[in-house]
Order: C-alpha cells, then sequence, then structure tokens
C-alpha cells in the first residue's frame, strides 16, 4: 500500500477527525491548563496562572494536601507494583521502565508538594474553608440522584414488569411513557412552574378538589423545591428506563417460565431466580444511564427554579453555569473537571461491578 | 374458582396503577392546551380545569408577533436540520472508512471516538466556551452547529462502524471491479445500505439537537441566534412569560405540539432510535 492510497483511506475520516480535535480534544487538555488560572473580570481571555488556588479553594488547603498526598502514594505504588508491563507496550522494556520512573517521580513531585505546603499552612494557621456553595451543589446533584435511583427505577421496573404481564405488546403504554423522556427538559420545566407556583396554585388546587387540601403547600418554595425538582424529575424520566427494562423482559423466553411453574416454582421464586437473574445486564445499564442523566441535570432546574429560591435546587452543572456566566472561567473549569472525575470513576465502578456479578 | 378471581384482581391492580400513571403522562398536555385558548383572567379563576368559554388564538398570536417564537422556531428547524445532515455525512464516511479502509493509526482513532464518548459534557462546555470566544466563533450560528455536530459524532461513528462491519463485502467487490473509486462506492452502495444505521442517527440526533439546552445557553446569547429551547427560557422569564401564563402555555404548545405529533406519527422508530443510541451511550 503506497502512502497516496494510505492518504486516500485516510480523508475518509479526515473531517470527523478534525471537528473531533477542535471541540473534544483540545478543550479536554484546555480544561486541565484552564482551571490552573484566573481571568480577569473584564476579559475572559485575558487569564493569569494562579496555580493550585482554584483547587485549594474548592477544597479548602488541608483536604487539597491530603488528597494530593494520597494521589502521590498511589502512584509510586501503582508504579512499584510494576503494571506498565502488563499494558502491550510491544515488549519495549525501555519504554515500560521510563514510564515507571516518570510515574515514581510525579508521585515524589506530589509527596514533596504536600509536604511543604503543609509546613507553610501550619505556620500560617490557616482556616478549614472549603467551597460550600459547590459542595452542596454536588450534594444536591446526588439528592436527586438517589431519587433518580431509587423512585424512578423502580416505577419503571414495575410499570415494565406490569405491562410485560398484563397486556400482550404494551404498545399504547410504551407511546404514552416515552412522550416525557422525548418532550424537551425546558417544556416540562416550565409547565410544571405553573401547575406548581404558590400563584396560581392549579396543583393545590387539584389536590383541595379530590379531598387531600391538607396536602397542598408551596411546592416551590424554601424547604419542598428540591424534593419537587427531583420527583419532576423522575416523573419525566422514568419513560428511558421502562423501555429499556420492558424490551429485556421480552426476550426472557416464556419457555423458562412454564419449566417453572412446571417445577412449582411460585410467583416470587420465579421473579427472583430467571427475571431478576436474567435482567442484571440491563438493570445495570439503566441504573449507569441513570446516573449519567441525573448528576448532569441542568434544563429542569433551569426552567422550574432557576436555581432559587435562595440556592436551594442550584444543582452541580447550574453552579459551574452560573460561575462562568460570572466570568469565574478557571473556577468553573476546576468544578467542571471535578465532576467529570467523580462522573468517570462512577460509572466506571459501575462497569466493574456488573462485570463481577456476571461472572 | 378461586384462583381465577386471584387472577383478575391481579390484573385489575396493575392496569389501575398503568392507566393512573399514563394519565398524569396525558393529563398536563391537555391541560396545556385547552389553557392556552383562553385569557388569563379566566385562567386564574378555573386553574385551567374547564374548557375555554370562546375559543381564541389571541396568546398564539402574541408569542408570535411580539414572543419572538417564530425566530426561535426557525432557528431550532435550522440547527436541527443542518446538524443532522453534517452528522450523517461525516460520520458514514468515517464510518465507512474504519470499517473497510486502511491506514495508519486507525484503531488509535477508533479508541479515541470511543473513549470521547466517556467525556461528560460539564466538563467540557468551560473550555469551550473559552476557546470558542478566542477564535471568535461565540455567538455564531456556524459555530453552534460545529458544536453540536461534535456531540453527536461519536456515537453516530460507532453505530455505522458496527453496521459496515457486519454487511457483506460482495457488493462492494463487484463495484470495485466495475471501476468505482472508494468515493463513489461509499456514495452508492454503502450509503444506501445503511439504511437502517442511517434512520437510527437521524433520529437520535435530531431530538439530541432540539431537545439541546446548556451549549446553546453557553454558545449563543444573541435573541436572533437563540434555538427554541433557549428562547422558550428567555420568554418565560420576561414580564410576560412571568405573569401571562396562558401566553406562556400558548408558547409551550407551540413548541410541544410538532413534537407530538412527529412522535406519533414515527414513535416505532423513535422509540426504536433512542433507546439504541442510548444502550451504546
Amino acid at each position: 500500500m503506497n502512502k497516496k492510497e494510505q492518504l486516500i483511506n485516510f480523508s475518509f475520516v479526515a473531517p470527523a477527525l478534525a471537528i473531533f480535535s477542535f471541540f473534544y480534544i483540545i478543550p479536554f487538555f484546555y480544561t486541565f491548563w484552564l482551571s490552573l488560572h484566573k481571568a480577569s473580570p473584564t476579559n475572559v481571555l485575558d487569564l493569569n496562572f494562579v496555580g493550585a488556588q482554584n483547587f485549594k479553594d474548592i477544597f479548602s488547603p488541608q483536604i487539597f494536601i491530603v488528597l494530593v498526598a494520597v494521589v502521590g502514594i498511589f502512584l509510586i505504588l501503582f508504579a512499584l507494583k510494576n503494571k506498565f508491563q502488563k499494558l502491550s507496550l510491544n515488549n519495549k522494556k525501555g519504554l515500560a521502565q521510563t514510564l515507571q520512573f516518570a510515574t515514581i517521580a510525579i508521585g515524589g513531585a506530589c509527596l514533596i508538594y504536600a509536604a511543604t505546603t503543609f509546613i507553610t499552612i501550619s505556620r500560617q494557621a490557616i482556616d478549614f474553608n472549603p467551597d460550600l456553595q459547590w459542595w452542596n451543589s454536588v450534594r444536591r446533584s446526588f439528592y436527586i440522584t438517589l431519587w433518580g435511583l431509587t423512585f424512578q427505577n423502580c416505577l419503571a421496573f414495575i410499570l415494565a414488569l406490569g405491562v410485560d404481564r398484563a397486556t400482550r405488546t404494551g404498545k399504547l403504554y410504551r407511546v404514552i411513557f416515552f412522550l416525557l423522556p422525548v418532550l424537551g427538559e425546558v417544556i416540562i420545566g416550565l409547565l410544571l412552574r405553573i401547575m406548581l407556583s404558590h400563584y396560581p396554585g392549579v396543583f393545590n388546587h387539584l389536590l383541595e378538589n379530590i379531598g387531600l387540601g391538607q396536602w397542598a403547600q408551596n411546592w416551590l418554595g424554601k424547604d419542598m423545591a428540591l424534593a419537587t425538582l427531583a420527583v419532576s424529575h423522575c416523573w419525566r424520566g422514568f419513560g428511558y428506563g421502562f423501555i429499556i427494562l420492558l424490551a429485556g423482559l421480552q426476550t426472557i423466553p416464556e419457555q423458562l417460565y412454564e419449566a417453572a411453574r412446571i417445577d412449582g416454582a411460585n410467583a416470587w421464586h420465579r421473579f427472583t431466580k430467571i427475571t431478576v437473574p436474567m435482567l442484571v445486564p440491563i438493570i445495570f445499564l439503566v441504573i449507569i444511564l441513570t446516573i449519567l442523566g441525573t448528576v448532569q441535570i441542568i434544563g429542569l432546574p433551569m426552567a422550574l427554579t432557576r436555581g432559587g429560591p435562595a440556592g436551594k435546587t442550584t444543582v452541580s452543572v447550574l453552579r459551574i453555569f452560573y460561575d462562568l456566566n460570572n466570568s469565574h472561567v478557571g473556577y468553573a473549569s476546576a468544578e467542571g473537571l471535578i465532576l467529570g472525575l467523580i462522573l468517570v470513576t462512577l460509572s466506571f465502578g459501575m462497569l466493574k461491578i456488573s462485570k463481577k456479578m456476571k461472572s | 374458582m378461586p384462583e381465577q378471581v386471584k387472577k383478575t384482581l391481579y390484573l385489575l391492580v396493575i392496569h389501575t396503577l398503568l392507566i393512573a400513571v399514563a394519565l398524569s403522562c396525558i393529563f398536563p398536555f391537555v391541560w396545556m392546551i385547552n389553557s392556552s385558548l383562553k385569557p388569563n383572567s379566566e385562567f386564574i379563576q378555573d386553574h385551567g380545569f374547564e374548557p375555554p368559554s370562546e375559543v381564541n388564538f389571541e396568546n398564539y398570536i402574541y408569542t408570535f408577533t411580539k414572543g419572538n417564537l417564530g425566530t426561535y422556531f426557525l432557528n431550532s428547524i435550522l440547527y436541527t436540520f443542518l446538524t443532522v445532515i453534517a452528522i450523517v455525512i461525516i460520520s458514514s464516511l468515517a464510518g465507512y472508512g474504519i470499517s473497510r479502509l486502511k491506514f495508519k493509526g486507525k484503531n488509535l482513532i477508533f479508541y479515541m471516538i470511543l473513549a470521547a464518548m466517556m467525556i461528560p459534557i460539564p466538563a467540557a462546555f468551560v473550555p469551550l466556551y473559552v476557546l470558542l470566544k478566542g477564535v471568535g466563533l461565540l455567538n455564531t450560528r456556524i459555530g453552534y452547529i460545529l458544536a453540536m455536530v461534535n456531540v453527536g459524532l461519536s456515537l453516530s461513528i460507532y453505530l455505522y462502524k458496527t453496521f459496515f462491519d457486519q454487511l457483506p463485502k460482495d457488493l462492494e467487490e463487484s463495484a470495485r471491479i466495475d471501476g468505482c473509486g472508494k468515493l463513489r462506492i461509499w456514495w452508492h452502495v454503502m450509503f444506501p445500505l445503511a439504511k437502517p444505521a442511517t434512520g437510527v442517527v437521524v433520529i437520535f440526533n435530531a431530538l439530541n439537537v432540539w431537545n439541546e439546552l446548556i451549549l446553546a445557553l453557553v454558545i449563543l446569547s444573541r435573541k436572533g441566534l437563540m434555538p427554541l429551547q433557549v428562547g422558550l427560557l428567555k420568554f418565560s422569564q420576561s414580564s410576560v412569560g412571568l405573569t401571562q401564563y396562558t401566553t406562556l402555555m400558548a408558547a409551550l404548545t407551540i413548541a410541544a405540539l410538532p413534537i407530538i405529533i412527529i412522535y406519533l406519527i414515527m414513535q416505532k422508530h423513535i422509540i426504536k432510535g433512542m433507546t439504541a443510541g442510548a444502550t451504546v451511550g
């Protein structure tokens, strides 16, 4: 194969690669660079290098030191265990060794940095002061995710089971339940805003009419807003899990149930011994999709409450967006990095657990 | 027969639950369309639970003339259309290249594309904002379209690649013997064969672009450029959107109704396409 043919073949992926480089790869590395800077309040492009200051502000210096030290120890242990031999480096021993030394060097640098910063901090007696605004927004994201994992997925599972048992194809229900995920978050969020807001109080009026007047309250007020947001999110999003789980349920062959019935297994046994084990991969898929989808929500809080009242529903991505709007570009990058790292760790962890469950 | 009674009771419970949830999904939209046809004063009195005393389209006229909804709507159609076309062309080219052609670094590029699917948007939109501002693409249509093309690209390339991998090579061979170049084989043989994959790619990306919010919020701040989702948010935060509930609901109806109608017509393909896309991602 000559050079010209290679070039022609490569040109098929070239447009994709060009867009990719500019919109994914460069931004990916640029985030790390940006997170070490502070932009001037008037011009976002005017960046000043501040080192790890953004991370110290987010974690508080004390926790940051501990994290750096842990990363350093981890890197050194990783290098000493010589995992690099496992990587298929075409048996180039020199490369593996260089990588090992480099990793040890980086780990050592982390430890030295942690130690020196620890000494300077202990002399200055700096207060323990992590950025609670940010960590609270992360906590809210995970609060909603918890609702999504429990309430939303249980609802999806129960409805999928019901449709699978009670109707032949469940086509009508599938169409209805999937309507909400298809419509945008903004439309649903604004619709709910009108319904739930204290004035004109449509939902409260509805509750009174069906005799549940004592439940009426300010759904978007300070105490309830986050829970309302979480439940709204579940209501909007259960259709996805429902469709995926139903498709999974319908692939389980009917003969399995028949055989179990003949063997005298009751409904509960059939459920726990056939349905659930057969569905494990799909359940994990739904869990991963729920986590990824819920931690990153922004459209629904934006439309429903705009992060209010008093910041009670500002979720993590909304926090990043507001920081960006206030020209805190470096800070927003650091927050984005932390959130991205949490998400990637979570989804990899879930994948690992699901692989273990399979074997 | 007690067994029979038990089963009927069981079915009754299931159907009650299913119907209750289904009603909760449909009712808000009926309520929305009903309310959008009445003046605000009437809505505040009856909370939108009664049919309008007389049907009037004033709210709709207002949203189009003063609320800018028409512009937002056209913008959304433009963005969706151009983005999807670009994604289909670029990703089918790349999918064909990765599946069938040989060149250096092919596997590396494919793994990079797969890895990019793992990068979450929140970690990416801040640097993207600074980069786009740096090259002057902030607040331009082309900047937003390219960013959205990028978002849909990796999944679409993966779908095309796996589809092409399953196709037999005979057709291609015979086309090559007839003297077709690679580009012509892609256009005349492979691309027409890939219709099922194209269907999934088009549906998944079209809905994705139509419902996208955060990148549009970050990249487009000029009113004339905003797509529908951002426009709706802007409108809902204006003084009219905050106080005139029925006018806002007319705007929501305009945004929702086309999607609902398209969804009802193509529901089978949409459900298939969305689940295929989500499962891969």
